[in-house]
């Protein structure tokens, strides 16, 4: 029997069993919208966390004893850290499993920062600020707002100065206090999505700020405010007189430090010697290394170990172990749809085949084989299971739209909170399809077999 | 002559200890080309289960059967199955046509199964088929009637023409005029008789009605399960 014929026979079947099949296929689509509504649930949502929250594909390293020193350490502990030498980053940065390594360089030494005026109306301020440096070949061309670059700004220095009224703004002096500086431009700074993320959906409304977003930090062409260094609400420097530079937010990059500001690496380094000493200047806080895929972080993390670095943060892990759990339960509660409707198919179809005892014995008689009959119920339960998947797959997706559309309108805004909990990749539509077709195949099988029984002679005899 | 058909000792029980029943007790038969069989008896003697064995539509039977010369023992099921569509036809006496297909449909049957058969490559040729056979049954231009619609006698012609459909070899019929009234069984008897004279068909027709055995060229009698001389005594062949 060719498919022509195949096809034929169950096009036939569809146009008269429609209500037996539409009951069958029913299951069919219910289990296969359930198994993929919440498999393009549990990728949504692990997207979202995994992508924007925490990175799943990149690990921060630093020294044990830096890990965790607490304000007291933030205070007092300033230049003790060991820190990570510029040979632990090399070495860490030939493993295979490597794609790139950033070195991090935090401030040693006390910030604030004060400024906002542009977009939020008035002058807001932070008594505490982490500076973080980073090397300026890690940020990419996309994550700069306007046309400031993210370059030192002693790259390109202007006229001798002491004060900053000797600059012309928006240039400021800059140099160790009560010493002679040159005019430069503000330092450039980038802040993390996250920061934004967080500022916006909950610091903001809590101090009645308008939300910043990204839209209004562009609009403002990169705000401008002062960072205070050697002096915040917990303490002092050892080491230089407190003074402000001028800084300039020209960016959010995923490169960012989560909560405080990042700064090109060298003026970091310049910052910490001058308040806190060579040491604080030369070795690194901290490197994050960018793995070439997900799976190959923890055996990054064990060559870490191996020069006695630790990771600074592990709930990426955890995050994508509780995802994988929960979305194995609720893609269980699909399969066990699909596992009834594939009983409810073997019953159908076990009526169906003793409804056509004879008509099978006359396809017997006019040339069918047993294998014949046997592919044509395969081919019609495949055909359904296809029907009800795609079903299944139609719903599961306006499911998923509708939840959006709820999460969007009813729900508050929360930090993170995406235009979309769903992700629909090729292969769980893919999957979604071959696993309506393989349930519905299952329960097939049986009453195929039986229809290749069918003894013809018997059943053509009888009369009725 | 050419032997259509050749059984030796065919035999076949239903049943087991007691209650067993031997529907077939040692048939030996043989159907030459060209000749039109009736085998004759009353029900419940064995024909239908015969001729199931006779068209390879039952495979548990003892003895030997032949069919166009080819032993069928060695045969896959597939292979017989190649075997019933191109070189069997059928006629039962229930019909047995598709309630849920057209006449048309009916008769085409047979060729969703014979795919490589010369006469179902061609769909045009087959569609041309199919009218030249409504046409010789009486039947033209109601290919697209449904068979609830049809009576007996008509539907039964229909059956005939989706046997004819691949202009098979050899007929077998199993009281292709049971369900018939005297005169639409006539016409159908004469159907059949015409079909062996101007094609010269092989047909071999059970039944318990006499009229079929008047256009036979043979006629074989049947009495519990073996063939028995036509004027012998009913237990020539040691029938209870
Ligand atoms: N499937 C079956 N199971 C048990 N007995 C059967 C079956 N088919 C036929 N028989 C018995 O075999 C004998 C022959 O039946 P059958 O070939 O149908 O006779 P006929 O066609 O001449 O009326 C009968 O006694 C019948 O009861
Ligand atoms: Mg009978």
């Amino acid at each position: 029997m060719n498919r022509g014929a195949l096809w034929t026979l169950v096009r036939r079947d569809l146009a008269r069993e429609r209500g037996a099949l539409v009951t069958s296929g029913f299951g069919i689509a219910a289990g296969t919208a359930a198994l993929v509504f919440f498999l393009a649930l549990g990728l949504g949502v692990r997207s979202v966390l995994l992508g924007d929250v925490f990175p799943i594909d990149q690990v921060e390293l630093e020294s044990p004893k830096a890990n965790d020193p607490g304000l007291l350490g933030l205070v007092f502990g300033r230049g003790e850290q060991p820190g990570i030498t510029a040979k632990q980053v090399s070495q860490l940065k030939a493993l295979p499993e490597v794609e790139a390594a950033y070195p991090k360089l935090k401030f040693s030494f006390p910030a604030s920062a004060r400024g906002g005026k542009e977009v939020f109306g008035r002058e807001v301020g932070t008594s505490e600020m982490i500076g973080d440096g980073i090397a300026i070949a890690l940020v990419a061309e996309g994550d700069l707002l306007g046309d400031f670059p993210f370059v030192d700004p002693l790259k390109h220095p202007g006229k001798p100065c002491r004060h900053t009224h000797q600059c012309e703004a928006p240039q400021y002096c800059e140099g160790p206090a009560g010493a002679d500086g040159v005019c430069v431009d503000p330092v450039p700074v980038l802040i993390s999505h996250y920061l934004i993320e967080i500022f916006d959906k909950s610091v903001a409304p809590a101090h009645n700020l308008p939300p910043v977003g990204k839209t209004l930090i562009e609009k403002a062409g990169g705000v401008v405010f002062k960072l205070w260094l050697g002096e915040s609400l917990l303490g002092r420097s050892k080491k230089g007189g407190p003074r402000h530079v001028h800084a300039r937010v020209v960016g959010i990059s995923d490169r960012a430090i989560d909560l405080g500001v990042t700064l090109p690496l060298t003026v970091v380094q310049r910052f910490n010697r001058e308040y806190t000493g060579d040491q604080a200047a030369e070795n690194f806080s901290s490197v994050v290394l960018k793995a070439k895929n997900a799976a190959s972080v923890s055996r990054i993390m064990n060559a870490g170990r191996e020069l006695d670095l630790v990771p600074r943060d592990t709930r990426a892990r955890d995050v994508s172990v509780l995802i994988s759990g929960v979305m194995a339960l609720l893609a269980l509660v699909g399969v066990i749809i699909l596992v009834v409707s594939a009983s409810n198919i073997a019953y159908t179809f076990r009526v169906l085949v003793s409804e056509r005892r004879r008509e099978i014995a006359l396809y017997r008689a006019v040339g069918a084989s047993a294998v014949d009959m046997m592919k044509w119920l395969m081919a019609l339960a495949l055909t359904m299971g296809a029907l009800g998947g795609a079903v299944g797959l139609g719903v599961s997706w306006l499911l998923s739209k509708l939840a959006n559309y709820l999460a969007a309108s009813r729900l508050p805004d929360f930090p993170f909170k995406p235009d979309s909990f769903f992700a629909f990749p090729w292969w769980l539509v893919c999957g979604g399809f071959l696993f309506a077709s393989l349930f519905a195949a299952i329960g097939a099988i049986g009453p195929a077999r039986r229809a290749g029984k069918v003894e013809p002679a018997a059943a053509l005899a009888s009369l009725s | 002559m050419e032997l259509v058909i050749e059984g030796k000792g065919l035999a076949k029980r239903y049943g087991e200890g007691p209650g067993m029943r031997a529907a077939l007790d040692g048939v030996d038969i043989e159907v030459k080309r060209g000749e039109f069989v009736a085998v004759l008896g009353p029900s419940g003697c064995g024909k239908s289960t015969l001729l199931g064995v006779l068209g390879g539509l039952d495979r548990s039977f003892g003895g030997k059967l032949w069919l166009f010369g080819e032993d069928i023992d060695p045969l896959s099921d597939a292979a017989l199955a190649a075997l019933r569509g191109r070189r069997i036809g059928f006629v039962f006496q229930a019909f047995h046509l598709l309630g849920h297909l057209s006449t048309r449909d009916n008769i085409l049957a047979p060729a969703l199964f014979s795919r490589d058969h010369q006469a179902v490559a061609d769909r045009r040729a087959l569609g041309d088929r199919v009218d030249h056979l409504l046409h010789e049954i009486g039947l033209g231009g109601r290919g697209d009637d449904m068979p609830a619609t049809m009576s007996g006698g008509e539907r039964q012609r229909v059956a005939i023409a989706r046997a004819m459909l691949l202009e098979p070899e050899l007929l077998l019929c199993d009281e292709p005029t049971g369900n018939l009234d005297a005169e639409t069984g006539q016409q159908i008897v004469e159907l059949f008789h015409r079909l062996h004279r101007d094609q010269n068909m092989t047909v071999v027709a059970v039944t318990h009605e006499l009229r079929v055995a008047e256009v036979a060229t043979r006629t074989l009698h049947m009495r519990g399960g073996a063939l028995v001389d036509e004027d012998g005594p009913r237990s020539v062949r040691g029938v209870e």
